[in-house]
């Protein structure tokens, strides 16, 4: 019946009404049923009519090259998401799975590293304000899932968007000034210094957590 | 309860058979997948700017496929001597790592150019198959061995679409893939090479089996010079001979007589489930690789699964050339059938081992019709 109500349009634009409709009606269920499953479900959904009221057609080249605006609206339902997750959680037993914070928390690092690689390469005539909202993203998540709390997962998330990130301020300003052999094999060695020492630190802090 | 330390087990598994050669480290043991994940990715990267530091310090090897295959082959050799030397060191072996995948894409690179130029010559997969199976046998690291199963399985599947034989590696991979994760218990001297390898054939099943849906074969991505000799379902039909006995397997397992005729209404619900890939290609798969991760107790193995399932069904259903209100009915159709089939598990097929007004179902877990 949604699908129907959806085909507002034969061509399919307007379909996040669909989505919308979708989320509005099952948000009751999802509240009294008290299974993060649902809730994961719903987040989807959200997002999925989020990426749809941006654009008619998403698809990944869609989702790539979407504008700073869209990505930050992304990053800021997701983000708002997980800490209203992590608030939550200690209150209620049926929060304390780990699946739902863990993929709100790669969709959210996802959108903000990728606001951060568009500021480095300044796509589009990007504001710059990834690069202060990038490290403050890294420090709370820090903060969260290192001092407070564990999640490996998160933390090995976080390592690799710093190795993208950094490798990716390399390239760009390397490679301007020096077109030579020298900055490839620079580049690769700090990736390979980068990840070792990424792999060390995820072991010892999972060492922490078997003791 | 008894506590045995690492050593202490490791030996009782070693003279029970089930294990062979010195323990392994156990911090690698206990590596999560994520962080060996994250790993594999940083050493792609680090790949792509050595394959650059090559290219543009010496560019002959490029331009040369001999140079190519000579440099990536002593590259691999020069990895492998790294992994085993240095074997404990972070540094060393994402180095290795990153030395041995950029080894392997010069490789590549230079026999696909030697191929090429022979008029009549395929593309050289299969040779490309056969040595990233070696790989995956000899590199005694868990990453480098995922994704050399993974580029074996992958490349095999290439060569079988340059033949026109396309449904000859869904089945063979399907088979490899059920083959070794029923039997990991039985495979446990050679666990460091069978686990990895069981995740990168995986993969490569789930990759292949999403071609189809994704509108783009793998031989249309390598261009075939051949139309294909056997039709889509004999591939289809293959992979569903590999779902059956794997239910089969599991079933007999658990104790199951097959003078019971739960058993035989068991395999005819997989056989019902799995023959919708005929007109939905995947669901055999998915289903399979779920059913083997949950029957393993592999959570890893089960989410690819499933996370695969769903991929194709909800793509299946998206590229559906039908009218919406059709479309609609079938997603009412298949809530009813798996409600039924949920009803015949708890009441017919399980009733006699479990005593279900015992088993709590909140409403959460209540599937929505």
């Amino acid at each position: 019946l949604l699908e129907l109500f959806g085909q507002t349009y034969q061509t399919g634009a307007d379909s996040w009404e669909l989505f919308a409709t979708w989320g509005a009606l099952i948000a009751p269920w999802v509240i009294i049923g008290c299974f993060d499953g649902l809730w994961i479900l719903w987040i989807a959904i959200a997002n999925t009519a989020l990426v749809f009221y941006f654009r008619v057609s998403p698809g990944f080249p869609g989702v790539v090259f979407s504008t700073e605006h869209e990505i930050w609206t992304g990053f800021i339902f997701n983000t708002a998401a997980l800490a209203v997750w992590e608030l939550l959680a200690p209150r209620f037993s049926w929060m304390a799975a780990r699946t739902a914070p863990r993929l709100l928390a790669i969709v959210s690092g996802s959108a903000i590293t990728w606001l951060m690689l568009q500021s480095i390469f300044e796509w589009r005539g990007q504001s710059g304000a990834a690069l202060l909202v990038y490290p403050a993203w890294l420090g709370c998540a820090y903060a969260m899932y290192r001092v407070k709390t564990r999640d490996l997962l998160i933390l090995a998330g976080g390592c690799l968007s710093v190795i993208i990130v950094v490798t990716t301020f390399l390239a760009k300003n390397m490679f301007n000034a020096h077109q030579d052999s020298g900055a490839f094999l620079f580049i690769a060695l700090a990736v390979v210094a980068m990840a070792a020492a990424a792999g060390w630190w995820l072991k010892q802090v999972g060492r922490e957590d078997d003791k | 309860m008894i506590s045995i330390s690492d050593p202490e087990l490791w030996a009782t598994l070693d003279a029970a058979g089930l294990t062979t050669g010195e323990m392994p480290e156990t911090e690698d043991a206990h590596t999560p997948w994520f962080v060996r994940t994250m790993l594999g990715i940083a050493g792609l990267i680090a790949a792509a700017f050595l394959l650059g530091f090559v290219a543009a310090a010496f560019a002959f090897v490029v331009r040369s496929e001999t140079a190519s295959v000579a440099v990536g082959l002593m590259i691999i050799v020069a990895a492998y001597a790294v992994f085993r030397v240095a074997r404990s060191n972070d540094f060393t072996t994402m180095f290795a790592l990153a030395m041995s995948f950029a080894g392997q894409v010069l490789l590549i690179f230079g026999l696909l150019g030697w191929f090429g130029h022979a008029s009549a010559a395929e593309p050289p997969w299969l040779v490309i198959a056969f040595v990233e199976a070696c790989l995956a046998a000899v590199m005694p690291n868990f990453i480098h061995r995922a994704a050399s199963a993974y580029g074996a399985g992958v490349a095999f599947a290439f060569a079988c679409s340059s033949w026109g034989e396309e449904a000859i590696a869904a089945g063979t991979i399907a088979a490899a893939v059920a083959g070794i994760w029923l039997n990991e218990a039985q495979l446990g001297r050679f666990h460091r090479i069978a686990g990895p390898v069981g995740y990168g054939l995986t993969l490569s099943l789930v990759q292949f089996e999403a071609g189809p849906l994704l509108g783009s074969s793998t031989a249309m991505l390598f261009g075939s010079r051949f139309a294909p000799v056997a039709a889509p379902w004999i591939g289809e039909a293959l992979l569903l001979a590999a779902l059956l006995i794997s239910v089969w397997v599991l079933l007999t397992r658990a104790g199951w007589s097959m003078r019971e005729p739960r058993v035989y209404l068991a395999l005819a619900a997989a056989a019902a489930i799995g023959a919708t890939s005929f007109k939905a290609p995947g669901i055999a798969c998915g289903f399979m690789i779920a059913l083997l991760g949950f029957s393993n107790g592999n959570r890893i193995l089960t989410g690819v699964g499933i996370a695969a399932l769903l991929f194709y069904v909800s793509t299946y259903y998206y590229r559906l050339n039908e009218t919406l209100l059709f479309k609609s009915g079938v997603l009412l159709a298949t809530g009813a059938l798996l409600l039924v089939v949920r009803w015949l598990l708890l009441n017919v097929i399980l009733h006699e081992d479990v005593d279900v007004s015992n088993v709590h179902v909140s409403k959460a877990e209540v599937p929505d019709a």
